[in-house]
């Protein structure tokens, strides 16, 4: 990273950001917080909040699907955005906002039709046969909520005052059917000649009784009139909501990619207000500041000079020892090992100048994932996977798998190989396949002492990088404490070789010496913690050991599967059993290598070296909708 | 007598750091689920400690092969 300072005339601030903008690389050294936003930007964001909230209404969030071209078009014309351009986007989106409330509306208050009139259908079909026996006897039926009354008791009120007001009125008896609703409350229907129907409500809304009324438009019509009109509304209503449904769908699919560009191009433009109003400005002057990657120096500065002339001065210096917390760490690494920084993103970032361990990561990790899958079959089935996953480019972190599986896949067709496996013993059978190495079902020894081995070389790997990491940060614990690991481990290593007898006898003194010397340098470097450290590294190297019990494990389930054909035949159920058995092999064999390989990365392997404490680089740079995130 | 013997200890030597494994995992598999439900980005990490433990497990399941290879 190189440091930038830029001065430009004010006149020319909004043209010089815009510039830096389309860039995309300064990380600018005073990150520009919302809260000192200034007025200006103050419309720009109600209307990026607006447009936000539209797409939240509509459902939207497919950004990739936004066409760039349309994205340059339109941000051309929001490059300077004057008070009609506002006004404009304002008058538009609100338009847009009410009629899209409108059918949001409506929506809504047909389905709470639909909900009320289905109720009132069910009432109504309980209370059918008696309103139509009633009826058609020439008695008014009315219905009523009825709440901490009994039914029975109005009833005989009802029928007393009607003998006592109407003495000579024949048969006063009164009919009466009740019923439950679901929610609890009691409904009473009420037949009554119409003559007397007055006293049926006197005394019902004396009795705290509210009359049971039709829904909505349906209020003054007759129960036995209202039921078909009902019927057919609940018929109609499910239609009238599709059509809804299916504009709204259109509107979202025509105007989501539309407003989602809107909304990327102001939220780019109210950071350029921010960045242009925390620029430090003295007279007709102004400053920016920030950094910028080694290798993009010379493009800033041929931009910049072919842009603006003499009128913006551009200085440029590298960052000194006192900076080095604050630099931003940006990786950079060959294209083919880039999708292994993933890893690196469950870290706490990378100090600037601390070591990048992507490469390695992108050695290791998918030789001990092959070297736990081992087989051709599955192998195959990995790199078929990869591929498919990797061709999502709109989807970088989807993508940056399908290429890890790639790798991975490789080594498992490599140790595949090694191994003579084929889905289990199928390569065997079938094809007389025979290991280049050993069959590591039936020799597990020498597999364990090879992935130790692995084990062994990847920790002291660790330690030299950790003693590289504190020799370049002056770090002087650190390097004593990694150099004196790597003289414990070398004396551990020359004491089986010696105890091998591979060696002769008189090399017994280096092996102490090594010891004696690491011993001393980790009492120096980390104290009695050193020393713990070094019992540490042995149960490190011992860890790697898992390599060879998941491949064992993963072979045998696989040789299990098989074996299934074996006893049952080639049949229906044999087979199935065969392939489900090698599903569940195959997803264990993917997810268990994926996570010990990771672990073996990030607690033995960076665990000796990687340390956190820098800052992301977060270069100042256009939106991309594929890459966009909801804050 | 012996060769049962030697399967016992060979199943108790992958038995008991599973138990001891599981254990830690089902604490570590609450606490992380937590973790995540307010940190989504921790999602990675919790997944690797996830996996911490079952270095025991492994390691006594290295054990016991080297039992039988050895023994039985």
């Amino acid at each position: 990273m190189v440091f930038l300072k830029l001065w430009g005339l004010v006149n020319e601030r909004s043209m010089i950001v815009e510039s830096l903008h389309d860039l995309g690389v300064l990380h600018l050294q005073d990150e520009p917080g919302e809260a000192l936003s200034p007025e200006s930007a103050g419309e720009l964001k109600i209307l990026r909040g607006k447009a936000l909230g539209l797409l939240e209404a509509l459902g939207w969030d497919e950004w990739n699907t936004i066409p760039k071209k349309n994205l340059e078009e339109k941000r051309a014309i929001l490059s300077e955005p004057d008070e009609t351009i506002i006004e404009g986007i304002r008058e538009s989106l609100d338009a847009f906002s009410m009629r899209l409330t409108e059918q949001v509306a409506l929506k809504s208050e047909l389905e709470g039709r639909i909900s009320s009139v289905r109720s009132a259908l069910r009432t109504l079909y309980h209370f059918q046969n008696f309103i139509t026996e009633n009826s058609t006897k020439g008695m008014d039926v009315t219905l009523w909520w009825v709440q901490r009354v009994s039914v029975p008791d109005l009833v005989s009120r009802i029928q007393k005052q009607i003998s006592e007001k109407d003495p000579l009125g024949g048969d006063s008896k009164t009919p009466y059917h009740s019923s439950v609703s679901p929610g609890g409350e009691t409904i009473v229907a009420i037949a009554a000649h119409p003559d007397h129907v007055r006293i049926v409500m006197e005394i019902m809304s004396a009795s705290d009784c509210l009359p049971w009324l039709l829904p909505g438009e349906y209020e003054g019509v007759p129960y036995r009139q209202g039921i078909p009109l009902m019927e057919q509304a609940v018929g109609d209503f499910p239609r009238r909501i599709g059509e809804i449904d299916a504009t709204l769908k259109r509107t979202k699919l025509e105007w989501g990619p539309k407003i989602g560009a809107l909304f990327v191009l102001l939220d780019e433009k109210v950071e350029e207000i921010l960045v242009e109003t925390a620029s430090e400005t003295r007279g007709e002057i102004f400053r920016l500041e920030g950094w910028v990657p080694l290798d993009e120096k010379e493009r800033v500065s041929d931009f910049i000079k072919s842009r603006f002339g003499d009128r913006v001065l551009v200085k440029w210096r590298d960052p000194s020892p006192e900076e080095w917390a604050n630099v931003p760490t940006s990786l950079k690494n060959p294209p083919y090992f880039r999708p292994f920084e993933l890893f690196l993103k469950l870290m706490p970032v990378l100090g600037y100048k601390g070591l990048d361990p992507t490469i390695l990561i992108g050695i290791f990790f998918p030789f001990f994932g092959g070297c736990m899958i081992g087989d051709i079959g599955y192998g195959i089935i990995i790199a078929l996977l990869g591929s498919w996953l990797k061709k999502m480019k709109h989807r970088p972190l989807v993508s940056d798998i399908g290429s890890i599986l790639l790798f991975v896949a490789a080594w498992s067709i490599f140790w595949g190989a090694a191994y003579g496996e084929v889905f289990g013993d199928i390569g065997h059978r079938l094809l007389h396949l025979e290991p280049l190495w050993l069959e590591r079902s039936q020799v597990v020894i020498p597999v364990m002492i090879f992935t130790v081995s692995l084990g062994f070389a990847h920790v002291l790997l660790g330690y030299l990088m950790g003693f590289v990491q504190g020799i370049r940060a002056k770090h002087r614990h650190l390097w004593l404490e990694r150099l004196g690991n790597i003289f414990v481990l070398g004396a551990l290593l020359s004491a089986m070789i010696l105890v091998k007898g591979w060696l002769p006898g008189k090399f017994f003194s280096i092996a102490v010496s090594f010891l004696i010397l690491g011993l001393a340098l980790l009492l120096a470097g980390g104290g009695m913690g050193g020393l713990v450290e070094a019992f540490g590294s042995v149960g490190n190297i011992l860890s790697y050991v898992r390599i060879a019990a998941i491949g064992l494990s993963s072979a045998i389930l696989a040789m299990v599967a098989n074996s299934f054909v074996d006893s049952m035949g080639v049949t229906f159920i044999g087979i199935f059993m065969a392939l489900t058995i090698h599903l569940l092999n195959f997803v264990l064999a993917v997810a268990g290598s994926s996570l010990h390989s990771a672990r073996l990365q990030y607690v033995e392997f960076l665990g000796k070296f990687h340390s956190g404490g820098g800052t992301q680089y977060k270069p100042f740079s256009r939106r991309k909708p594929e890459l966009w995130k909801k804050r | 007598m012996e060769k049962a013997l030697i399967a016992l200890a060979a199943a108790l030597a992958v038995g008991i750091p599973a138990i001891a494994t599981a254990y830690a995992q089902a604490r570590i598999g609450s606490v992380g689920a937590g973790t995540i439900a307010e940190k989504p980005e921790t999602g990675g990490i919790i997944i690797i400690l996830e996996a911490i433990p079952e270095t025991m497990v492994i390691l006594g399941f290295v054990v016991a092969v080297m039992l039988i290879l050895q023994f039985a």
